[in-house]
């Protein structure tokens, strides 16, 4: 997605996944270069599932971007979609 | 070779703080020297001496060890150290004075204690601290003068086996008994001399009267023995080891065992066993003979009667830690090393294969590992209003 120039303070609030796989699967919320970080909870994957699990979150910035991955051997995930909630709360930060 | 280096307290209970005097009466009353006057012009510096010799053995009990040494082991070193303390007095007196002259009467005494072997072969390789002189004095033109003075030094005798490391004692190491059987009988020696220096032609006649005495003691006996057990085989084993090194295994000149009849090596960790054959396999040559001939190993570098030279096999995938290397021969397995091995020396080229879901590293030699892959991972783009 590309960065838009309006740049409102967003809150990102919900990442819900639509996801098979094995393993644990880890993310985070990143802001501009890193600067502000936010773990979330761990989703253990499944092979095959009927549920899109939420994660909430807690994560207030002008942009971020998700980041998912998986560290141990022989785990995998395939991911066909990526809600993610976002709800603008300010226009701008103070001047 | 492991070394073992016990103290005394693993050996010995040492209980006494007086040690044993192999002539408690020198020590205990002194003795007395008469001179005369033409004896002092003779030999000015007249030395009278008390001597003692102590036995080594007899403060300390080694009978019932907590920690023994096995007989068969050999020693390379001892330490023996003890502080020796000594009240030693010395003292001179007129008893008739001389005829003319007149003479400096001087109680005076060295305290000159040395350590020194009895009953070992040799004693070359005994060394000690360098010998403790004390000196004081009170002198008199005529009557009597004494002296008393309180010395004590720390006593340190190294018996060292390791400037001859092959062949048999007294030459080489020194076997547990043979020093046991040697220690009791060795002694160490005290001397306490008192002098008197007279004015050489200055007096005629005279008799004098020189003494000495000293209470000795020692306490404080520490004794440290290195040692290890003879030991077939002797490995030089690269520290740390990876596959494909050279471990090296000879015999023990002393030992001398004939490696010919080791089959197997076995390199082990938990449950996992490597092992290194050197079977004998055959072929039948054109003319009917059957050759012998020893398995092309590729891990096998030289199998001879003095020597075995091999690389470290792969398998031990991406295990890292310590590997216990065992020899087979027809009598049993015997331990002769232990390898800290680690996970190196790996290499392959990164192919992408669908489904796969690790990475496979090849070691040089065929030998594959499959890891985790480094972490997969995606990131969204920007997210925002």
């Amino acid at each position: 997605m590309a960065k838009s120039a309006i740049g409102e303070i967003l809150h990102f609030n919900t990442v819900r996944y639509s996801m098979v796989g094995a393993g644990n699967f880890h993310s985070y919320l990143r802001s501009s270069d890193d600067i502000r970080n936010l773990g979330l909870v761990d989703v253990v994957l499944q092979s095959a599932t009927n549920r899109q699990p939420n994660v909430l979150a807690n994560f207030k910035e002008q942009c971020a971007q998700l980041e998912g991955s998986i560290t141990e051997i022989n785990e995998y995930f395939i991911i066909s979609k990526i809600v993610i909630f976002v709800k603008p709360t300010e226009s701008g930060y103070p001047q | 070779m492991p070394i073992t280096t016990y103290s005394s307290t693993d050996l010995f209970s040492i209980s006494k703080t007086v040690v044993q005097l192999v002539n408690a009466a020198d020590i205990g009353s002194g003795f007395n020297l008469n001179i005369s006057g033409s004896d002092i012009k003779a030999n000015p510096a007249v030395i009278a001496e008390c001597i003692a010799q102590i036995r080594l053995s007899a403060g300390i009990d080694h009978t019932s060890p907590t920690n023994p040494i096995p007989a068969t082991a050999r020693i390379y070193k001892i330490t023996v150290s003890f502080q020796d303390n000594a009240l030693i007095n010395a003292s001179s007196s007129q008893l008739t004075p001389p005829s003319s002259g007149t003479i400096t009467n001087t109680a005076a005494y060295h305290f000159h204690p040395f350590a020194y072997g009895l009953g070992f072969a040799s004693n070359n390789w005994i060394t000690s601290s360098d010998p403790v002189v004390a000196y004081d004095h009170g002198d008199s033109a005529s009557g009597s003068a004494n002296a008393s003075f309180s010395a004590g030094h720390i006593v340190e005798a190294i018996y060292d086996f390791t400037l001859n490391p092959v062949g048999a004692f007294p030459l080489g190491y020194c076997s547990y008994s043979t020093f046991i059987a040697n220690f009791s009988t060795a002694r160490y020696r005290v001397d306490y001399l008192g002098t008197n220096a007279g004015v050489q032609g200055s007096f005629v006649g005279g008799t004098w009267s020189l003494g000495v005495s000293a209470i000795y003691t020692s306490t404080n006996w520490q004794m440290e023995v290195v040692w290890s057990l003879p030991s077939p085989w002797i490995a030089a084993i690269p520290s740390p080891t990876k596959v494909g090194d050279i471990i090296e295994i000879a015999t023990d000149p002393a030992v001398n065992i004939n490696l010919a009849d080791v089959d197997q090596i076995s390199f082990s960790y938990g449950t996992k066993v490597l092992d290194i054959n050197k079977d004998l396999t055959f072929v039948i040559t054109d003319d009917g003979a059957i050759v012998f001939t020893m398995e092309n190993s590729p891990w096998i570098i030289e199998w001879e009667l003095d020597t075995i030279k091999i690389k470290v096999p792969y398998g031990f995938g991406d295990y890292e830690g310590p590997v216990v290397i065992t020899a087979r021969t027809f009598s049993g397995s015997y331990i002769i090393g232990i390898m800290d091995i680690v996970f190196v020396d790996t290499s392959g080229i990164y192919k992408i294969t669908p489904g796969k879901l690790n990475d496979t590293l090849y070691n040089r030699d065929g030998e594959t590992t499959d890891v985790a892959i480094l972490k997969p991972y995606f990131r969204t783009g920007f997210i925002d209003g």
